[in-house]
């Protein structure tokens, strides 16, 4: 256990002392920032604070009531009502209003209204315009209609076979497990890559015959794994701590109350920690079986591109959660963290198939951590010489 | 004591035999020699001994036993393919291989300080290792394949890339290994360097055993009827039981009939009064007993 606990210190540590390492997990929050800052900045600087004008043929607007603004930077548009279009074009002439709406005298049955403005243009103030209509015209309705009219309906749907409950209206109780099984997916990438990395070095350095004579191939490949897991926690910790300062500033999302639905959670955790070990494991073979980087990335290809497949198909996985694709990636160990969780949050998955999933990517681990104990064993010996797949699977003997 | 056991091993790779019934023990606290022409099967024979290869046949026991996880501590390896880490700092990853090897960080980092005092790397611990010269390099590998104090070292090629002063230097200190008790397996080309350190020897040749002992049972088996004399006259007359004389140098080379023995001979220039300055039983060199045995196999 020591000799493990040196791999993890020893991977961990090669990696998170490398400037490069760094430069890479602080470029991407820095740009995120910088984006959103420079957007924000930009929307400032161009809004243009000149009133806007407007002429109300209906007398929707005869009392006028502001709402509070929906906006979470506040307000930015301040509305003047004029007597009729000529006075309000003269306004715009003038240079006293940037345009102006008018609402036509039968709005209540057509809803129709007119901006007048100098340019064409989407513009912040139609939708200010349109929120200062609708706050007006429920303004005749008590406050428990009023409320109702803006927050909507509450639907929850109710399985009759599984008494699950999806609550649509909690949308972030359903993007949280995207977001969740998004992280899983970057961390089980970046961790992968990170363990190719370190085997491709261990062959480019030649160390491996060093090694498999001070540990075992199992003790290598556990520290290896975790080591380098380190590191991708590490920088999405990096990532969530930039992530999450940024959701904190936002006051719009101070309501929310997450729900965790704890089957989903463990379901997650098991597929999670099963893809992990398995991810490592072929990542271990294809690195101990290749000669170079350049190489062990053409022997990876494949992983990659299977676990990129349900990101392609997420929209037929949320949406039709019970469809045959959707099964098959549920089940596919490659995809199946991630897929699985997901179609849970959506829809009633039978038992049969949780077991299944669960056992095909226990298997599928088992199986790819004995692939990287021979590959391990047979090609980090071979130096400037690709393992052959055939020679995986021989026995021991005959290699 | 035998610390190592090697029995009847046999080793194919496809249809090349690299290992054919390979058999050998060394001793507790010797320095012994695996030569063997370059694919001759030594690098196969010590993986199989390590439990890196698996063999067809044959038993290895290392100290007594078949190889098990805590053996492992007890070797020091330095393979052929020689590795660091090049992109960490010397002290590192020497501490981080040491530490591999069983080895308390303070006992690590106390060792690793004598090494590199020792070995004249103190002032490039905090470099990066590929920033070190390959005698440099070689230097670091021999002080992790030591810093653990193993009970047998196995060693291959430990004088490539040294300079003659380094050359010395590792010399001394696996002739130290050996007075501390330890065993040293010593795979080279270096044939005068096997003269000097080692106490036995096996050359393998094909993946064949083709001598195997002590060096002086060994140059014996090799022994020509042969003697190297220096006078301070020359010979007037030719010896009774030589065949030929022939000039070396300083010397002359004495040729002997099959059965007389090179005391008669002595006895001989005594007797007639000749000033002996060297009088030399001429024993073959290893480096001729290798050419003759490796280059007679050829011939075969």
């Amino acid at each position: 256990m020591k000799k493990v606990w040196e791999i993890i210190r020893h991977e961990y540590l090669t990696q998170v002392r490398r400037k490069s390492f760094w430069v890479g997990v602080l470029s991407i929050p820095i740009m995120m920032v910088l984006a959103i800052g420079i957007s924000v900045a930009a929307m400032f600087i161009s809004a243009d604070t000149t009133p806007v004008g407007y002429v109300d043929h209906s007398g929707v607007l005869a009392e006028v009531v502001y709402p509070e603004s929906e906006n979470p930077f506040g307000q930015l548009t301040t509305f003047v009502p004029f007597e009729d279009a000529a006075s309000a074009r003269q306004a715009f002439l003038n240079g006293t209003v940037q345009g102006y709406f008018v609402i036509d005298e039968n709005y209540i049955n057509n809803g129709m209204v007119e901006f007048f403005t100098g340019s064409l243009s989407f513009d912040t103030s139609t939708g200010d315009f349109r929120s200062l209509l609708r706050f007006n015209l429920l303004q005749q309705y008590p406050d428990a209609v009023r409320t109702r009219v803006y927050d909507g309906s509450k639907i929850s749907i109710r399985s009759l076979e599984t008494a699950e409950e999806l609550n649509l209206d909690q949308w972030w109780n359903l993007v949280l497990p995207l977001v969740f099984a998004f992280m899983l997916f970057i961390l089980v990438q970046v961790g992968g890559s990170y363990i190719l990395q370190a085997m491709v070095a261990e062959k480019e350095n030649r160390m491996m015959e060093i090694l498999i004579t001070a540990v075992n191939p199992l003790e290598l490949m556990i520290g290896k794994t975790i080591g380098n897991l380190a590191v991708a926690f590490t920088m999405l910790a990096v990532w969530g701590i930039f992530g999450g300062g940024i959701l904190l500033a936002l006051p719009a999302l101070a309501f929310i109350q997450i729900s965790i639905n704890w089957g989903v959670q463990i379901m997650t955790l098991i597929l999670f920690l099963f893809t992990l070990l398995m991810m490592a494991g072929f990542m271990m073979a294809a690195g101990a079986m290749s000669t170079d980087a350049r190489d062990s990335g053409q022997l990876t290809w494949f992983f990659s591109l299977i676990m990129t497949l349900p990101f392609i198909l997420i929209t037929k996985i949320i949406f039709d959660p019970n469809a045959a694709v959707s099964v098959f990636f549920s089940l596919f160990p490659l995809t199946a963290y991630f897929v699985m969780p997901i179609r849970m949050t959506f829809a009633s998955v039978p038992v049969w198939q949780l077991i299944l999933c669960v056992l095909l990517v226990a298997g599928a681990t088992v199986f790819s951590v004995r692939l990287a104990t021979v590959a391990m064993k047979r090609g980090m010996l071979t130096f400037n010489k690709r393992l052959k797949y055939i020679d995986l699977f021989k026995s021991r003997r005959q290699v | 004591m035998n610390y190592v056991d090697v029995k009847h091993l046999r080793k194919n790779f496809g249809s090349l035999q690299a290992v054919d019934d390979v058999s050998f023990n060394v001793y507790k606290g010797e320095i012994f020699g695996l030569l063997g022409p370059n694919g001759a099967g030594k690098t196969t024979t010590i993986r199989i001994m390590l439990d890196i290869y698996q063999a067809d046949a044959g038993e290895v026991l290392l100290f007594d036993k078949p190889i098990r996880p805590e053996t492992r501590d007890r070797i020091g390896y330095l393979p052929e393919e020689r590795g660091l880490y090049q992109d960490i700092t010397l002290e590192r990853c020497i501490l981080y291989l040491a530490r591999l090897k069983g080895l308390d960080k303070a006992t690590a980092e106390d060792r690793m300080n004598t090494y590199l005092k020792q070995f004249d790397l103190e002032d490039h611990r905090k470099k990066k290792v590929k920033t070190l010269s390959k005698g440099m390099q070689q230097k670091a590998q021999i002080i992790v394949t030591l810093i653990h104090e193993p009970d047998l070292i196995i060693i291959d090629e430990p004088f490539s890339a040294l300079d003659p002063v380094n050359t010395q230097m590792v010399k001394d200190i696996l002739a130290e290994q050996r007075r501390q008790g330890r065993t040293v397996i010593m795979c080279t080309h270096q044939m005068h360097q096997v003269e000097q350190l080692c106490d036995r020897m096996m050359l393998i040749h094909n993946g064949k055993v083709m001598l195997y002992g002590s060096l002086r049972e060994i140059q014996n088996q090799f022994a020509r009827q042969e003697v190297l004399v220096e006078l301070l006259n020359p010979l007037e007359s030719t010896p009774p039981g030589v065949l030929s004389i022939t000039p070396r140098n300083h010397s002359q080379l004495l040729e002997l009939a099959p059965d007389v023995a090179p005391q008669s001979i002595l006895q001989w220039l005594m007797h007639n009064n000749h000033t002996v300055q060297r009088f030399e039983v001429a024993a073959p060199t290893l480096d001729e007993i290798f050419i003759q045995t490796v280059s007679g196999t050829k011939a075969e």
